[in-house]
């Protein structure tokens, strides 16, 4: 549990998932406050993607309670998840489709997120298969920041990337992050990655998915990359059951 | 470069299918020569006939006539067989319900749904009920398939942004059954037209079967070459001139050249 300020954007007690009578994830309880971020860590099937799908409201609890009060929330997968026949532009103007604002309106701010993402507006009308995989990534974190959402939810959002791609949209979203004081949930296996990430970090043990772990955020918030930090954090990787 | 090496195919195309519909046509003047007039007209008596079915005003009422029954029995069979189709790729039990009733019906001729068709309606009504229970298996087992194939990863990222069911019909559902609907769309729109030209020929229900059955009476084999003519000529205009035109533009996202570089 972390910080004890009014208001917090996520709440999570007691938390609970089954999946055809097997428990995936137990007992996890948190909190997250506006304009923190959250790590989540674990070994493989610990449901922590069960987790991001929880509070993004594709799942339902199957015990205790969650409660999330963003404004908006927008997702970000593994795979970019572009639907294969809209181009680029459209892709990203999706995320806008549930608003009240004309076409015209969506098309112009998804043109602002592909260029503030830099993709080059002769890529705008590319469809997906035309656009290579870090570009059709940089569509997807442009899909997921177009809404302003104030929660952001992204499954190992870098991983699939180069080291230089994940750096510059690692970038990208503690821009975002810090401008609009928003939140994020990120899971990640990546250790180096989780604290350059530079928010609070949870490890989650094996499944049934418990909180085993709970690394406080760097305080200086740049990224402690040091290594007491990084030998504790795969320490309780290991202990967890996963691999580092 | 990239008009050029698209032009060659275009070009082959064009001439090689110039090739076949010219070989076909020197076929039928041959066997005009070997076998005369009475078995298989002349081209230029189909075509003196055709000029003269022209003249009397005869091809424009049958052609509505049988696009007003092809075209609603084909609509019928369409809807009926997408919404079906699409319950039954959604839900096993209905899939499980409705798919040996759909081999039951393609395995029904054609030709018999007419004669029930004439005792049970008759008329137009026969000709229309005819095509779309022919046509709508056909879409129903495309529109099965596609839903089963639907993408539940897509699904799931557009319920995250929370898409209203109006847009995840038009941008997730709609495109994907589209590529799965149109092919059996376009085959059943061909097949609405064979079928509705055999039942006016046996209901007596006007229309472009109607003419033929009326030349079959007089044994007017020009006549009859004319209006399989008519029939012809509308199938590859609709081919042609809409469905591939609709095809290419619905699967523009699949067709594109060169991918992305890494």
């Amino acid at each position: 549990m972390s910080g004890d300020g009014a208001d917090p954007i996520l709440t999570a007690d007691g938390l609970g998932f089954d999946r055809a009578a097997r428990p995936i994830l137990d007992a996890v309880s948190l909190r997250l406050d506006r304009g923190e971020v959250l790590v989540v860590m674990g070994p493989s099937g610990c449901g922590k993607s069960t987790f991001l799908a929880l509070v993004g409201g594709l799942l339902q609890p199957s015990r205790g309670s969650l409660c999330c009060r963003s404004a908006r929330t927008a997702m970000m997968f593994q795979e970019p998840r572009l639907l294969p026949w809209r181009t680029a532009l459209d892709n990203v103007a999706f995320a806008l489709k549930g608003d009240d604002v004309s076409a015209q309106s969506r098309l112009a701010r998804a043109r602002d997120a592909l260029s503030a993402l830099s993709l080059g507006t002769e890529d705008f009308g590319k469809y997906p298969r035309q656009l290579s995989g870090g570009m059709r990534q940089r569509v997807a974190l442009a899909r997921t920041l177009v809404g302003r959402p104030d929660l952001l939810l992204l499954d190992e959002p870098f991983a699939a990337l180069d080291t230089g791609l994940a750096r510059d949209m690692r970038a990208v979203l503690h821009d975002y992050l810090r401008r609009e004081l928003a939140s994020a949930v990120i899971v990640t296996h990546d250790p180096r990655e989780a604290l350059e990430l530079g928010g609070r970090v949870v490890v989650f043990s094996k499944a049934p998915g418990r909180i085993a772990f709970e690394m406080a955020p760097d305080p200086a918030a740049l990224g402690d990359m040091s290594v007491e930090r990084l030998n504790r954090l795969e320490a309780a990787l290991i202990d967890a059951g996963g691999q580092v | 470069m990239t008009g050029l090496a698209g032009g060659k195919p275009r070009f082959s195309g064009l001439f090689f299918g110039t090739l076949g519909v010219g070989g076909l046509l020197l076929l039928w003047e041959l066997g005009h020569r070997l076998y005369g007039s009475l078995v298989l007209p002349g081209l230029d008596d189909t075509v003196a006939a055709l000029l003269r079915l022209h003249r009397q005003g005869q091809i424009w009422p049958a052609l509505a006539q049988t696009a007003w029954h092809a075209g609603l029995g084909w609509g019928i069979g369409a809807i009926a067989g997408s919404v079906c189709g699409g319950l039954a790729g959604l839900h096993r039990p209905v899939r499980q319900a409705l798919q040996p009733v759909s081999v039951i019906l393609l395995g029904i001729p054609a030709i018999a749904w007419i004669v029930l068709a004439l005792l049970w309606f008759g008329g137009g009504w026969a000709v229309i009920f005819t095509v779309a229970v022919a046509t709508g298996p056909i879409v129903f087992a495309a529109a099965t398939q596609g839903a089963r194939s639907l993408d539940g990863e897509l699904a799931q990222m557009a319920r995250a942004f929370g898409t209203p069911p109006g847009a995840m019909l038009r941008d997730v559902y709609g495109p994907h059954m589209v590529g799965h609907l149109f092919p059996a769309l376009a085959t059943a729109l061909a097949m609405s037209w064979k079928v509705a030209v055999m039942a006016e020929l046996l209901s007596g229900s006007g229309g472009i079967g109607d003419g033929l059955a009326a030349a079959r009476a007089r044994v007017d084999t020009a006549e009859t070459m004319a209006w399989i003519t008519v029939v012809v000529s509308v199938l590859v205009a609709v081919d042609q001139g809409l469905l591939r035109r609709l095809q290419c533009r619905a699967e523009l996202w699949r067709d594109t050249e060169g991918t992305g570089a890494g």
